[in-house]
């Protein structure tokens, strides 16, 4: 088991290098000046060339990736081009919001999304059934965007609550950063109604990223279920007099937990990039957003920082589910020792 | 000998007849999935005659009237007009030209060359293949489909077709993963051994033991794939990738009239419904797949 | 469950907030730098109005008038070396007066950073006369010195040097306090900063000491001026409309609504508009690729597009028509087509003259813009259609900026078309929209004009503008350029694009209206009603 996890461990490194590579390559060959981005409309030559020096724009590439290695390995990542600050920074206060948003959001996805398959999967056929497979198609069918704009237009305007946009109301006081978590700082700092509050700004979003997961595990999940409860060994417990409850939290969910895992560990790396349009709709300063930015602003640094953080989050992620995944299944353990 | 082929042949046809014959007779069983395959025939039809068959044909293409902009559902223009004083439903008919094509091309280009890949990587589980393909596949994962995408398409030019290419290439590699979970926990079976033991060819193998197993995940994945392809597209034409104006496609549509919710919200719904009732089609056709493959399984 | 309680709990957390709190939230575009020496664009413009005093400020007729500096003058006849008089008793927010010394050094630190807005200035040197007289000696004669100092902001010397952080890329003044400057300031502005996180929200408290002071002349005794700003910076404008109508968002300075919108705004009676300052927007036709490269054809495209249908529903706003330089500046010159609609006969008889006439359907015109953005899209595609009714075909796309952008870096690539909307960012405005438009020396990039003709009256004209002291001899040289620029049909300008500043009846504008930017979002110009806040939120 050490050994696999050490092996993983060192292909990952490679994947990471090979990935740092790919899109330093990538950056620069998308079209745009990063000088120009820089500098402004009113830079003359001189000023973008002098710029372009300084960024090593001039020299080839193998020499361009070697000063980024070399900044890398002293914890310096450049300098945005786009915020002018340290990407480091950037990355610091960015990611944790993105985090907190996803980690509620696959929180939500699993609670909701099971609690739904094992009801329309018991009960199948029922209403209940019908119903949450229609939830389901739509749930995948509609946009994250739409549903986050939907969301915020139903409860201030139809409900006429007060809109809950980005992480805190604007004049409410933030707590100091310590996780970079804002529930968790404002319980830390012991300001409950901020950490109250900062709970309630994270539900609708979450909720919108959530959807599509809650159709597809519900999915994964209902199925799962109907393809055992048929099997013998599920009769014999029944015949033994199991509870119902035991009999589906303890033997019918285990076979469906691989590909729920599976899928949230794929899906939880895909929202670091992909929840920029939710982000941008609550207002939510998050690093999906800041990655679309750097990339439409071709901010050299940043975007090879940001697409580092993605790759590195795939990276730890996929090897997570790998690990959890052969203590579920005992096959696999099996097959990987020997194989 | 001639005579023996033909024989051979009609025998072959035959029994081929026999099994689409079995498999509609299974399909037919369930009264949604044969809804979902009306709907994706009503669906193509329209597609199809679009031009014939909506009320301002013109209105798809290189027209404006700004006059007549954001109005709502009418007798006049049954599901509102555009920013631009567009016919929406006129749009959606025709839009569903182009975004059935985008799934159908994209999905064609991107799904092979992963189940392939996926297949060798699993049989050659534990080798240094399966290490290099599945790694390469991590690679491409971890870029985000936005750079993979601005990169491809400023290379060339944002036009549809570098659309579909550019999505095409992000899309292999979750299928290269998926056909690899399948067909390496497929490697140690009795069936792949006795194939190998009889002296058949590793294309063999691949192609004619493992990919059958692997058509249920593949199909399944693939019809919850056409909604998010289009989707996607309609994130990437929202920064300006992908169909460019004026043309029609449904996911762009999403994207443009999401701008003016709630107030104009027929331009993003009626396209927004539009995707759903393609999905759902798929959808239901996909699950009654699985049911006819699933009996047939080794 | 907890998700439920929790939203229960917050939302009486925002009921109960009652009350009337003296501050304003701005929404802006995200602003990249709080340094005046590195800040480059429109929107950190609109900071630096807040948080710092330039040397000279715009006036509404399109020159400058004193601020900082009481008076200036070219001393030695040659426009080589100015002399500028500053005015005394001018307090930095940390309390201490500024003199000449934080002036030079604040030239001196501009031009040696050499970012932002010191590009045009070229190499100054400044010196230090007496305690309140600078000099300041160019490289190159400029008769618009002066006016190009409206985007010069003086920074408190001794505070800056205090806070340098070294290695940096000055050599022994380490990175000149560039990083310190970025959360932090050290101006004279009517707002001090009191915390920044960049690109996302800046928050400011007003300085009381102020050197033009808080008078309360012109405006209601209710009519206070605001406390505290904070400007926040975001971009989806569905989310900004549901905050501005639950009175989250007090003022909003991008103006990227969209009509519908605009409507529904106009029609609340709680909320007002005030238009300030408007954009041009200019096509640019590339006069060097087929088949804009003749300019019969050029001249067909201005008379067949019908500047009534996009704009139409715009109007309602704002007044349409524009030329080379904006309607409400002095000196405006209306240029053809006049009267100002669309005229197929005049655009075929054009498109008869040109090379193309005989084969019309093998020509293509491409259109670009940036993609995402709505109003010019919708122009492109109305230019489609209308020449699709000659017979010709328009190719209409969106790039993402990125792509646009480099597309725009050079004469070959540029596409057919280009359409950018000019705000009057840039000072003195007249020489941005004509040098640095049409001249050889100008702009390059999107600003591109002079890589597509050969004109030598007009280039000996655009240089005398640079070389004429006399403001007025210099209006009349603006004045004769445009219908001589005008003539070779260089670009289509669509529209004069209000920007709107949609806020709260509570929130008032400026009294004086001055069509720039920087001086519309000094918050200095605006005040609130707090009484009539309290009625208004309390209901």
């Amino acid at each position: 088991m050490a050994k696999y996890i050490g092996l993983r461990l060192v292909q990952s490194v490679f994947v990471l290098f090979g990935l740092s590579i790919l899109i330093f390559f990538i950056a620069r060959v998308v079209p745009g000046d990063p000088a120009r981005a820089m500098l402004g409309y009113l830079a003359t030559q001189d000023q973008l060339q002098a710029v372009r020096v300084e960024m090593h724009l001039d020299k080839s590439f193998p020499v361009q990736y070697y000063y980024w290695l070399r900044d890398l390995f002293h914890g310096n990542l450049g300098r945005s081009a786009y915020t002018k600050r340290p990407v480091v920074t950037d990355l610091v206060q960015y990611v944790p919001a993105t985090l907190e948003l996803i980690l509620f959001a696959t929180l939500i996805s699993l609670v909701i999304g099971q609690a739904m398959g094992i009801l329309a999967g018991y009960f199948r056929n029922s209403w209940f059934d019908g119903v949450s497979r229609l939830v389901s198609y739509l749930g995948i069918a509609t946009p994250s965007f739409v549903i986050a704009i939907l969301l915020l237009f139903f409860f201030s305007q139809i409900l006429h609550l007060a809109p809950s946009v980005g992480r805190i109301p604007i004049m409410t006081q933030a707590p100091p950063i310590r996780t970079g978590f804002m529930v968790i700082d404002s319980l830390l700092a012991g300001q409950f109604s901020t950490a109250l509050v900062a709970l309630s700004h994270l539900v609708l979003p979450a909720f919108s990223l959530a959807m599509i997961h809650i159709a597809q595990e519900g999915r994964i999940t209902r199925s799962s279920i109907v393809e055992n409860l048929g099997k013998d060994y599920i009769t014999m417990h029944r015949v033994h007099g199991i509870r119902t409850s035991r009999l589906v939290f303890k033997y019918l969910l285990r076979p469906s937990i691989i590909p729920t895992v599976t899928v949230i560990g794929l899906d939880f790396a895909f929202l670091m990039s992909n929840a920029f349009l939710v982000e941008l709709v609550f207002m939510w300063p998050g690093f999906a957003r800041y990655a679309l930015t750097t990339m439409l602003n071709k901010d050299l640094n940043a975007m090879v920082a940001v697409v580092l953080v993605i790759g590195l989050t795939f990276a730890v992620v996929n090897l997570l589910v790998d690990i959890v995944i052969t203590f579920l299944d005992p096959t696999i353990r099996i097959q990987r020792r020997g194989g | 000998m001639r005579q023996e082929r033909k024989a051979d042949f009609l025998a072959t046809l035959a029994q081929r007849r026999r099994t689409l014959a079995k498999g509609w007779y299974k399909y037919s069983r369930n009264p949604l999935s044969v809804l979902g395959l009306v709907l994706l025939v009503l669906i193509g039809l329209a597609a199809g005659l679009a031009p014939h068959i909506t009320p301002y044909p013109a209105q798809a293409g290189a027209y404006t009237d700004f006059k007549n902009a954001g109005r709502p559902p009418s007798g006049e223009h049954l599901f509102g007009t555009d920013r631009i004083g567009r016919d929406v439903f006129t749009r959606v008919i025709f839009g569903y030209r182009f975004s059935l094509l985008l799934g159908i091309v994209v999905l064609g280009l991107g799904v092979a060359p992963g189940v392939v890949l996926g297949l060798l990587a699993g049989y050659h589980r534990g080798t240094w293949i399966e290490s290099v393909i599945m790694r390469v596949t991590d690679v491409f994962l971890a870029v985000p489909p936005l750079v993979l995408a601005l990169a491809i398409t400023a290379m060339l030019t944002p036009n549809l077709l570098n659309e579909m290419f550019a999505i095409a290439l992000l899309w292999w590699p979750w299928y290269c993963r998926l056909v690899f979970a399948v067909s390496s926990s497929m490697r140690s079976q009795f069936f792949v051994r006795e194939a190998e033991l009889s002296g058949a060819s590793e294309g063999h193998i691949l192609f004619k033991e493992m990919l059958p197993n692997c058509l249920a995940p593949i199909l399944t994945k693939m019809t919850l794939d056409m909604g998010i392809v289009i989707l996607l597209g309609a994130s990437l034409s929202f920064i300006g990738l992908g169909a460019q104006p004026p043309t029609p496609c449904l996911g762009t549509m999403v994207a443009d009239g999401a701008k003016r919710l709630p107030g104009e919200w027929w331009s993003t719904i009626f396209p927004a419904l539009a995707i759903v009732i393609v999905i759902l089609a798929f959808n239901l056709v996909g699950d009654g797949l699985r049911d006819v493959f699933a009996v047939e399984e080794v | 469950m907890v998700a439920m309680f929790a939203l229960a709990i917050g939302l009486w957390c925002h009921v109960g907030l009652g009350a009337v709190d003296n501050v304003a939230v701005i929404n802006g575009y995200p602003t990249i730098t709080t340094d005046p020496a590195t800040a480059s664009d429109w929107y950190d413009t609109e900071t630096m109005y807040n948080l710092y005093s330039p040397l000279v400020y715009p006036t509404p007729e399109g020159s400058v008038r004193s601020h900082l500096a009481t008076s200036w003058q070219a001393v030695g006849g040659d426009l080589t070396h100015w002399r500028f008089v500053l005015r005394q008793g001018v307090k930095f927010h940390s309390g201490y007066e500024m003199t000449a010394d934080d002036v030079a050094f604040s030239m001196t630190r501009f031009i040696a950073m050499g970012q932002g807005n010191s590009g045009p200035l070229g190499k100054v040197t400044a010196t230090v006369v007496d305690k309140y007289t600078v000099d300041f000696t160019l490289d190159k004669p400029s008769a618009i010195f002066p006016e190009s100092l409206a985007l010069f902001f003086p920074v408190e010397k001794a505070l800056v040097l205090a806070n340098i952080k070294k290695p940096g890329n000055y050599g022994d003044l380490g990175d000149y306090g560039n990083d310190w400057l970025g959360t932090h300031d050290a101006g004279t502005g009517p707002y001090m900063l009191t915390a920044n996180i960049p690109g996302q929200r800046l928050d400011a408290a007003r300085f009381m000491d102020y050197f033009e002071g808080w008078s309360n002349e012109g405006w209601g005794p209710d009519e206070v001026p605001i406390d505290r700003l904070v400007f926040i910076m975001e971009t989806d404008y569905t989310s900004l409309m549901t905050l501005l109508k639950s009175r989250g968002l007090d003022l909003e300075i991008n103006g990227g609504w969209t009509l519908p919108q605009l409507q529904q705004i106009q029609a609340n009676p709680t909320l007002d508009m005030t238009s300030c300052w408007a954009q041009n927007v200019t096509v640019w036709m590339n006069a060097k690729v087929a088949p804009t490269d003749d300019e019969h054809f050029r001249k067909a495209l201005l008379y067949a597009y019908d500047y009534a249908s996009v704009v139409g529903p715009w109007q309602a706003f704002g007044n349409g028509e524009t030329g080379l330089i904006l309607p409400n500046m002095a000196g405006y010159v209306p240029i053809d087509p006049q009267p100002r609609a669309q005229n197929l006969v005049k655009a075929r008889q054009e498109l008869a003259l040109s090379k193309y006439a005989n084969n019309l359907k093998d020509v293509k015109v491409v259109y670009h813009f940036c993609g995402g953005l709505d109003f010019e899209e919708e122009v492109g595609l109305q230019l489609q259609a209308d020449m699709a009714k000659l017979g010709v075909k328009v190719e209409v796309a969106g790039p993402p900026w990125p792509q646009f952008s480099a597309e725009c870096s050079s004469a070959e690539t540029t596409p057919n078309m280009t359409i950018f909307l000019f705000a009057p960012q840039a000072y003195p405005t007249y020489d941005y929209y004509l040098f640095d438009m049409f001249a050889k020396k100008g702009l390059s990039w999107i600003f591109e004009a002079h890589w597509y003709f050969d004109d030598p009256q007009i280039e000996t004209l655009l240089n005398a503008t640079r070389a004429e002291a006399n403001p007025v001899a210099r209006l009349a040289i603006y004045t004769q350029l445009q219908p001589l620029i005008a003539a070779h049909a260089l670009a289509l300008y669509p529209y004069q694009k209000p920007t709107l500043f949609a806020h709260q009846s509570y929130i008032a504008g400026p009294q004086v209206s001055i069509p720039f930017v920087g001086p519309s979002e000094n918050m200095h110009n605006w005040r609130i009603n707090l009484t009539l806040k309290a009625q208004i939120t309390g209901q």
